[in-house]
């Protein structure tokens, strides 16, 4: 059974993120890359792609968004379905009742995307013709097409769903392309936040992994780039995002790559220590951590108790964090939490959480209120790939003793065979003539 | 395969209105005058442009704009072309009715305007001008300038030419709902000679737009002419409809 206090893991949607890497116990490795379209980013507005990830030692749960553009503010429809698509297969039973269910859910909702799609206030600087054009677009909602998936390490399970054209796609170790059971990627086909899926259900399968040892996943802005995932790696989303973004058809990109056999490169993997996190003044609503050795980044939790993010902050930004505090609002409680985090180890466990409860001033409440710690998605929690890596390290503790032992015992001997041929060069006798006469 | 370039910020494309604001556009059509009908229509189209063009908030220039209207003389209603953003800022202008129907030097301001952008528009989608009147020309039959412009184009296709005819005797048969009208596929069921030479100065629907067109709701089939009788405000808005339904990123 998966670790519901395992956060989900986001990307935001107003800024971009340069591929990177997170490692996972297996190892598996999660490649990832969102980049704004060029009139996007222009504009400083958000991208309507969005991804969200999940993981522990037992299952992974994985969404990539693609917000309609021509429907109400296309980010809205993304993010809200991707973070409940991220929920959904964290916890469904990877059955054959999952696209039932799914379907369901996608009507269930609806609901909460309407309220979203409702309250959104349209900027009222804009000329008026545009506003009447957005008012309109607001009665037919905001829509997403969305591909995603879960991992059952234990059950070596996979269920797709996907809805739209963007795209999925399952390696093999020669890095062939799996066939996807019932693969049919329908422009007209998406989620809306009114009327739940549109122009169709939602379409997946439900397979063994088999030979499946890589999945990726992307939206349409990679154009013909995707011809080259096959063999993937972060240099290469990089360099595809800067051409991209002088093309004439620039779109916002975001892609998601699982590798489920990661092999690294540089001997085995430490995990990072963990920060903890700090309230310096309570006049003040920023937090602080201290500085984790070999850290490329950190990434904080912001759990408002309905869509919870993270936000990854490079180690060269500094290790202070603003939680987004809604001015509107009189009162509210944000629980924050933060880890350490790089491209080539395995991240730390989380901090412990702090809930802040933001009113005139910023009160730190004595134990949090909203969730339980949160552990990191490879301790606390009994799992036999968390006890296999316990059993690894303390088998390295040991053998770290023997070798001390061993190489006591051979500086010993050197020394002794050193004193040896000293004696046998000077000679026994001048050695006897030294030592006074009785 | 033509006219599926797709219009998008480095490549819009290019709408020419050529609007008939004669003295008998001041007739009731219904409820309203031509000219009002017309305004409004134009008013649809030009918000249909800006929601094509609009992610989030941002209005990407898809969509570039030139509108003459004409009566004995042309006038450059927006003073040259202007993006759909720009357009956004600046409105849908107001029209005043007078004089006679020169459409001969409408579709010549057409053509001029063309020969000066095709050069810039490689990779763009084709152009359409969409010609909108409600009687007969006065002066030069504009019909070998019509071929001109037709000949012209871009990789993605020739110029596209659409007639808005506004007139209730255009067809034999009346149209019922303007969504469920397939288009006129038959010279025949045209009852003026005008019209018939309309038809001859129209474009056939290219499939891209007509996959746009059944987005919106409409039927229109393979084959038909972008000829569009304006004989009531639901068929003056469908013709309009389809003057913005080049495909859009």
């Amino acid at each position: 059974m998966s670790d519901t206090r395992v956060p989900a893991i986001t990307l935001p949607q107003n800024q971009e993120t340069p591929a990177s890497r997170e490692i996972a116990p297996g190892p598996i490795a999660f490649t990832y890359v969102y980049a704004r379209s060029r009139d996007t980013r222009a504009a400083n507005a958000p991208g309507q792609d969005f991804i969200a990830f999940r993981y522990d030692a037992q299952r992974i749960a994985f969404a990539v968004c693609d917000g309609v553009s021509q429907s109400f503010y296309g980010e809205i429809a993304a993010r809200l379905l991707g973070s409940r698509l991220v929920e959904f297969l964290w916890t469904d039973a990877l059955d054959d009742h999952l696209l039932d269910s799914l379907n369901g859910a996608l009507h269930h909702w609806t609901t909460e995307a309407t309220t979203a799609v409702q309250t959104h206030v349209i900027n009222p600087k804009l000329p008026e013709m545009q506003r009447v054009a957005l008012e309109r677009k607001r009665e037919n909602g905001s829509e997403s097409m969305f591909v995603a998936g879960v991992i059952d390490r234990e059950q070596h399970q996979l269920a797709l769903c996907w809805m739209g054209d963007m795209r999925l796609w399952l390696w093999d170790a020669e890095h062939r392309a799996i066939d996807i059971p019932g693969a049919e990627w329908q422009t007209r086909e998406r989620w809306s936040s009114r009327l739940g899926p549109k122009n169709g259900s939602a379409r997946g399968c439900v397979m063994p992994l088999g030979a499946v040892t890589r999945i990726t996943a992307h939206s349409d802005g990679v154009g013909h780039y995707a011809n080259e995932f096959a063999e993937l790696s972060q240099d290469q989303l990089n360099s595809m995002v800067d051409d991209l973004l002088q093309g004439a058809g620039s779109d916002d990109i975001s892609v998601l790559d699982i590798d489920l056999a990661f092999k690294p490169r540089y001997g085995d993997l430490d995990t990072l220590p963990t920060p903890t996190l700090h309230l310096i003044d309570p006049r003040e609503p920023v937090l602080t951590w201290e500085a984790v050795p070999l850290a490329g980044r950190y990434r904080v939790l912001v759990d408002d108790g309905n869509l919870p993010f993270t936000r990854d902050i490079p180690d060269t930004s500094g290790t202070t964090f603003f939680p987004p505090f809604d001015s509107k609002l009189d009162s509210q409680t944000l629980t924050c939490a933060v880890q350490a985090l790089n491209d080539y180890t395995f991240p730390s466990a989380w901090s412990a959480p702090m809930t802040l409860r933001m009113g005139a001033t910023v009160e730190v409440l004595p134990t949090p209120q909203m969730v339980s710690p949160l552990p990191s998605a490879h301790d606390t929690q009994p799992s036999a790939l968390a006890v296999k890596l316990d059993q690894s390290k303390r088998k390295k503790s040991r053998t770290a003793s023997l070798l001390t032992i061993v190489l006591s015992a051979t500086l010993l001997a050197l020394l002794i065979v050193a004193v040896w041929i000293v004696v046998v060069i000077i000679g026994w006798n001048d050695l006897v003539q030294l030592v006074p006469n009785r | 395969m033509p006219y599926t370039a797709v219009a998008t910020s480095t490549t819009p494309v290019l709408i020419i209105y050529l609007l008939d604001i004669s003295g008998s556009m001041s007739q009731p059509l219904g409820d309203k005058r031509r000219v009002d009908i017309v305004s409004d229509a134009l008013q649809e189209i030009a918000l249909e442009m800006v929601a094509r063009s609009t992610k989030g908030e941002i209005v990407s220039p898809r969509y570039r704009l030139a509108i003459y209207a004409y009566e004995s003389t042309v006038h450059d209603v927006l003073g040259g072309i202007r993006t759909i953003d720009q357009f956004v800022r600046d409105g849908v202008p107001e029209f005043a009715p007078r004089g006679g129907t020169n459409t001969a030097a409408a579709f010549m301001a057409a053509e001029n305007l063309l020969k000066q952008e095709l050069a810039y528009m490689e990779g763009h989608p084709a152009p359409l001008i969409c010609h909108m009147t409600d009687g007969e020309y006065q002066g030069d039959d504009p019909t070998p300038i019509v071929q001109r412009l037709m000949s012209m184009g871009t990789s993605d296709g020739n110029v596209l030419v659409e007639n808005i005819f506004i007139s209730d005797k255009i067809l034999k048969a009346p149209i019922g709902e303007a969504e469920q009208w397939p288009g006129l596929v038959n010279e025949g069921d045209l009852a003026n000679e005008y019209a018939r030479t309309l038809m001859r100065m129209s474009s056939p629907i290219p499939e891209s737009y007509l996959s746009e067109m059944q987005e919106f709701g409409y039927q229109l089939q393979k084959g038909a002419p972008m000829l569009f009788p304006g004989q009531s405000r639901d068929l003056i808005k469908m013709a309009f409809t389809m003057s913005g339904a080049t495909p859009v990123a």
